[in-house]
Protein backbone atom coordinates (compact mmCIF):
# COMPACT_ATOMS: atom_id res chain seq x y z
CA UNK A 1 0.00 0.00 0.00
CA UNK A 2 2.46 2.66 -1.18
CA UNK A 3 1.53 6.29 -1.45
CA UNK A 4 0.20 7.44 -4.80
CA UNK A 5 2.84 10.03 -5.63
CA UNK A 6 5.61 7.58 -4.83
CA UNK A 7 4.32 4.90 -7.17
CA UNK A 8 4.21 7.54 -9.91
CA UNK A 9 7.74 8.70 -9.08
CA UNK A 10 6.62 12.31 -8.65
CA UNK A 11 8.15 14.87 -6.33
CA UNK A 12 5.97 16.25 -3.58
CA UNK A 13 4.97 19.81 -2.88
CA UNK A 14 5.72 20.78 0.70
CA UNK A 15 2.12 21.89 1.33
CA UNK A 16 0.88 18.54 0.09
CA UNK A 17 3.28 16.73 2.40
CA UNK A 18 2.16 18.84 5.35
CA UNK A 19 -1.53 18.21 4.67
CA UNK A 20 -1.47 14.59 3.56
CA UNK A 21 1.04 13.08 5.94
CA UNK A 22 -0.71 10.81 8.39
CA UNK A 23 0.53 8.98 11.46
CA UNK A 24 0.96 5.42 10.29
CA UNK A 25 0.62 2.70 12.90
CA UNK A 26 0.38 -0.37 10.67
CA UNK A 27 3.32 -1.24 8.47
CA UNK A 28 3.87 -3.72 5.67
CA UNK A 29 6.51 -6.39 6.15
CA UNK A 30 8.84 -4.77 3.66
CA UNK A 31 12.30 -3.29 4.21
CA UNK A 32 13.26 0.24 3.27
CA UNK A 33 16.45 1.13 1.46
CA UNK A 34 19.55 2.64 2.96
CA UNK A 35 19.31 5.52 0.51
CA UNK A 36 15.84 6.37 1.79
CA UNK A 37 17.07 6.35 5.37
CA UNK A 38 19.98 8.58 4.43
CA UNK A 39 17.62 11.13 2.84
CA UNK A 40 15.37 11.12 5.88
CA UNK A 41 18.30 11.57 8.27
CA UNK A 42 19.72 14.33 6.10
CA UNK A 43 16.37 16.11 6.33
CA UNK A 44 16.73 15.92 10.11
CA UNK A 45 20.28 17.23 9.92
CA UNK A 46 19.07 20.35 8.08
CA UNK A 47 16.45 21.18 10.67
CA UNK A 48 17.02 24.47 12.47
CA UNK A 49 18.41 24.30 16.00
CA UNK A 50 18.77 26.95 18.68
CA UNK A 51 22.07 28.75 18.15
CA UNK A 52 22.92 26.10 15.54
CA UNK A 53 24.03 23.91 18.42
CA UNK A 54 22.80 20.67 16.81
CA UNK A 55 22.49 18.96 20.17
CA UNK A 56 20.73 15.92 18.81
CA UNK A 57 21.91 12.48 17.86
CA UNK A 58 20.01 9.86 15.88
CA UNK A 59 20.15 6.10 16.38
CA UNK A 60 18.94 4.08 13.41
CA UNK A 61 17.63 0.66 14.41
CA UNK A 62 17.07 -1.88 11.64
CA UNK A 63 18.42 -5.10 13.18
CA UNK A 64 15.44 -7.46 13.64
CA UNK A 65 16.57 -8.44 17.13
CA UNK A 66 16.96 -4.89 18.37
CA UNK A 67 13.75 -3.77 16.65
CA UNK A 68 11.82 -6.44 18.53
CA UNK A 69 13.33 -5.29 21.80
CA UNK A 70 12.49 -1.66 21.06
CA UNK A 71 8.93 -2.60 20.11
CA UNK A 72 8.44 -4.58 23.28
CA UNK A 73 9.46 -1.73 25.58
CA UNK A 74 7.33 0.76 23.63
CA UNK A 75 3.68 0.44 24.63
CA UNK A 76 2.80 3.17 22.11
CA UNK A 77 4.12 1.27 19.10
CA UNK A 78 1.59 -1.20 17.74
CA UNK A 79 3.19 -2.60 14.64
CA UNK A 80 6.54 -3.72 13.27
CA UNK A 81 8.07 -0.92 11.20
CA UNK A 82 11.05 -1.41 8.89
CA UNK A 83 13.17 0.94 10.97
CA UNK A 84 13.19 3.01 14.11
CA UNK A 85 15.08 6.25 14.48
CA UNK A 86 15.62 7.27 18.07
CA UNK A 87 16.15 11.00 18.46
CA UNK A 88 18.32 11.79 21.46
CA UNK A 89 19.07 15.18 22.96
CA UNK A 90 22.54 15.84 24.32
CA UNK A 91 22.62 16.96 27.93
CA UNK A 92 26.25 17.27 28.81
CA UNK A 93 25.68 19.82 31.52
CA UNK A 94 22.97 20.83 33.95
CA UNK A 95 20.16 22.34 31.90
CA UNK A 96 18.03 25.32 32.73
CA UNK A 97 14.29 25.22 32.02
CA UNK A 98 15.07 27.40 28.99
CA UNK A 99 17.59 24.90 27.69
CA UNK A 100 15.18 22.03 28.26
CA UNK A 101 12.58 23.76 26.11
CA UNK A 102 15.08 24.51 23.37
CA UNK A 103 16.36 20.95 23.26
CA UNK A 104 12.90 19.50 23.03
CA UNK A 105 11.93 21.99 20.32
CA UNK A 106 15.07 21.16 18.33
CA UNK A 107 14.32 17.44 18.49
CA UNK A 108 10.68 18.02 17.55
CA UNK A 109 11.61 20.12 14.52
CA UNK A 110 14.05 17.45 13.35
CA UNK A 111 11.31 14.87 13.85
CA UNK A 112 8.87 16.81 11.69
CA UNK A 113 11.47 17.13 8.92
CA UNK A 114 11.86 13.35 9.05
CA UNK A 115 8.12 12.73 8.87
CA UNK A 116 7.76 15.01 5.85
CA UNK A 117 10.80 13.50 4.14
CA UNK A 118 9.39 10.03 4.73
CA UNK A 119 6.10 11.08 3.17
CA UNK A 120 7.94 12.51 0.15
CA UNK A 121 9.67 9.17 -0.28
CA UNK A 122 6.39 7.27 -0.14
CA UNK A 123 6.98 5.93 3.35
CA UNK A 124 4.73 5.92 6.36
CA UNK A 125 5.94 7.18 9.70
CA UNK A 126 4.83 8.03 13.18
CA UNK A 127 6.37 9.88 16.08
CA UNK A 128 6.20 7.91 19.31
CA UNK A 129 6.68 9.13 22.84
CA UNK A 130 5.20 6.18 24.68
CA UNK A 131 8.30 4.12 25.21
CA UNK A 132 10.40 3.36 28.23
CA UNK A 133 13.39 5.69 28.21
CA UNK A 134 14.98 3.72 31.00
CA UNK A 135 14.74 0.39 29.17
CA UNK A 136 15.69 1.93 25.82
CA UNK A 137 18.89 3.35 27.28
CA UNK A 138 19.83 -0.12 28.46
CA UNK A 139 19.00 -1.84 25.18
CA UNK A 140 20.76 0.65 22.88
CA UNK A 141 23.67 1.53 25.19
CA UNK A 142 22.66 5.18 25.26
CA UNK A 143 25.09 7.09 27.50
CA UNK A 144 24.03 9.06 30.53
CA UNK A 145 24.42 12.44 28.81
CA UNK A 146 22.04 11.54 25.95
CA UNK A 147 18.28 11.41 26.48
CA UNK A 148 15.98 9.62 24.06
CA UNK A 149 13.16 12.08 23.32
CA UNK A 150 11.25 10.51 20.44
CA UNK A 151 11.18 7.35 18.39
CA UNK A 152 10.30 7.72 14.73
CA UNK A 153 8.82 4.61 13.13
CA UNK A 154 9.41 4.20 9.41
CA UNK A 155 8.17 1.76 6.81
CA UNK A 156 5.71 1.14 4.04
CA UNK A 157 2.19 1.91 5.20
CA UNK A 158 -0.30 -0.89 5.57
CA UNK A 159 -3.22 1.43 6.24
CA UNK A 160 -4.62 4.68 4.92
CA UNK A 161 -5.96 6.56 7.91
CA UNK A 162 -8.47 9.33 7.40
CA UNK A 163 -7.31 12.78 8.44
CA UNK A 164 -8.29 13.59 12.01
CA UNK A 165 -10.38 16.72 12.55
CA UNK A 166 -8.54 20.02 12.75
CA UNK A 167 -9.79 23.19 14.36
CA UNK A 168 -10.62 25.90 11.82
CA UNK A 169 -8.13 28.73 11.37
CA UNK A 170 -10.71 31.22 12.69
CA UNK A 171 -10.61 29.43 16.02
CA UNK A 172 -6.87 29.25 16.46
CA UNK A 173 -5.55 32.37 14.75
CA UNK A 174 -5.94 35.87 16.14
CA UNK A 175 -5.24 39.18 14.49
CA UNK A 176 -2.76 41.47 16.24
CA UNK A 177 -4.00 40.68 19.76
CA UNK A 178 -5.03 37.47 21.49
CA UNK A 179 -8.71 36.78 21.03
CA UNK A 180 -9.28 39.23 18.16
CA UNK A 181 -10.88 37.74 15.09
CA UNK A 182 -8.63 36.99 12.15
CA UNK A 183 -9.51 36.91 8.49
CA UNK A 184 -7.20 36.03 5.64
CA UNK B 1 -14.89 -23.66 30.23
CA UNK B 2 -12.15 -24.21 32.80
CA UNK B 3 -9.66 -25.80 30.41
CA UNK B 4 -6.06 -24.87 31.04
CA UNK B 5 -4.86 -22.17 28.64
CA UNK B 6 -1.13 -21.60 28.52
CA UNK B 7 1.22 -18.88 27.41
CA UNK B 8 4.69 -19.58 26.09
CA UNK B 9 7.50 -18.19 28.23
CA UNK B 10 8.36 -15.72 25.44
CA UNK B 11 4.78 -14.48 25.27
CA UNK B 12 4.51 -14.22 29.04
CA UNK B 13 7.76 -12.27 29.16
CA UNK B 14 6.65 -9.92 26.38
CA UNK B 15 3.45 -9.24 28.29
CA UNK B 16 5.42 -8.69 31.48
CA UNK B 17 7.69 -6.17 29.72
CA UNK B 18 4.62 -4.41 28.33
CA UNK B 19 2.97 -4.20 31.76
CA UNK B 20 6.05 -2.91 33.55
CA UNK B 21 7.06 -0.34 30.92
CA UNK B 22 3.42 0.76 30.76
CA UNK B 23 3.33 1.16 34.53
CA UNK B 24 6.29 3.53 34.41
CA UNK B 25 4.82 5.34 31.42
CA UNK B 26 1.56 5.93 33.27
CA UNK B 27 3.38 8.16 35.75
CA UNK B 28 3.93 10.79 33.05
CA UNK B 29 1.39 10.07 30.33
CA UNK B 30 -2.16 11.42 30.11
CA UNK B 31 -4.63 9.65 32.37
CA UNK B 32 -6.59 8.04 29.55
CA UNK B 33 -3.45 6.40 28.21
CA UNK B 34 -3.48 4.17 31.30
CA UNK B 35 -6.87 2.83 30.27
CA UNK B 36 -5.51 2.29 26.79
CA UNK B 37 -2.59 0.24 28.10
CA UNK B 38 -4.98 -1.94 30.07
CA UNK B 39 -7.20 -2.79 27.13
CA UNK B 40 -4.21 -3.12 24.80
CA UNK B 41 -2.67 -5.51 27.34
CA UNK B 42 -5.94 -7.45 27.39
CA UNK B 43 -5.79 -7.74 23.61
CA UNK B 44 -2.19 -8.95 23.76
CA UNK B 45 -3.10 -11.53 26.39
CA UNK B 46 -5.95 -12.89 24.27
CA UNK B 47 -3.68 -12.91 21.22
CA UNK B 48 -1.00 -14.92 22.98
CA UNK B 49 -3.51 -17.37 24.40
CA UNK B 50 -5.18 -17.95 21.04
CA UNK B 51 -1.77 -18.34 19.36
CA UNK B 52 -1.27 -21.44 21.49
CA UNK B 53 -4.78 -22.71 21.00
CA UNK B 54 -5.56 -22.14 17.33
CA UNK B 55 -7.95 -25.07 17.40
CA UNK B 56 -10.15 -23.42 19.98
CA UNK B 57 -13.15 -21.65 18.63
CA UNK B 58 -13.44 -19.38 21.62
CA UNK B 59 -15.80 -16.88 20.08
CA UNK B 60 -15.99 -14.48 22.97
CA UNK B 61 -12.25 -13.94 23.37
CA UNK B 62 -11.66 -13.73 19.64
CA UNK B 63 -14.48 -11.22 19.19
CA UNK B 64 -13.31 -9.20 22.17
CA UNK B 65 -9.79 -8.95 20.78
CA UNK B 66 -11.11 -7.94 17.38
CA UNK B 67 -13.26 -5.24 18.91
CA UNK B 68 -10.41 -3.89 21.03
CA UNK B 69 -8.01 -3.78 18.09
CA UNK B 70 -10.58 -2.16 15.86
CA UNK B 71 -11.73 0.54 18.27
CA UNK B 72 -8.82 1.22 20.65
CA UNK B 73 -7.19 3.89 18.48
CA UNK B 74 -10.33 6.03 18.66
CA UNK B 75 -8.54 7.40 21.74
CA UNK B 76 -6.48 9.52 19.36
CA UNK B 77 -9.36 11.16 17.55
CA UNK B 78 -12.64 10.62 19.37
CA UNK B 79 -12.48 10.77 23.15
CA UNK B 80 -16.22 10.25 23.64
CA UNK B 81 -16.25 7.33 21.22
CA UNK B 82 -13.28 5.82 23.03
CA UNK B 83 -15.00 6.00 26.41
CA UNK B 84 -18.10 4.48 24.85
CA UNK B 85 -15.91 1.66 23.53
CA UNK B 86 -14.60 1.04 27.05
CA UNK B 87 -18.17 0.95 28.34
CA UNK B 88 -19.21 -1.43 25.57
CA UNK B 89 -16.49 -3.98 26.23
CA UNK B 90 -17.01 -3.71 29.98
CA UNK B 91 -20.68 -4.48 29.44
CA UNK B 92 -19.74 -7.44 27.26
CA UNK B 93 -17.34 -8.95 29.79
CA UNK B 94 -20.04 -8.49 32.45
CA UNK B 95 -22.53 -10.36 30.29
CA UNK B 96 -19.98 -13.09 29.58
CA UNK B 97 -19.16 -13.41 33.27
CA UNK B 98 -22.83 -13.85 34.00
CA UNK B 99 -23.22 -16.38 31.19
CA UNK B 100 -20.32 -18.43 32.49
CA UNK B 101 -21.90 -18.38 35.95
Amino acid sequence: MGLEHQTKGESVDVFEAVRKRRSIRKFADRPIEGEQLTKILDAARWAPTAGNQQRWRFIVVTSPTLKEMVRKISPGIFSRPAAFVVICSLREEELSHWDESLLLADCAIAAQNMLLAAYALGLGSCIALSFSKIALKEILDIPEHAEPEFIITLGYANEQPQPPPRLPLEEIVFAERYGEGWEP
Amino acid sequence: MSQRMVLSEDAAFELLVFLITSARGCVDEPKLYGTFRLVDGASKLIGFVLENHPQRSEGFLRDLKEEIDERKLSLMTDREGYIEFLSDITRKVGQELKRRG
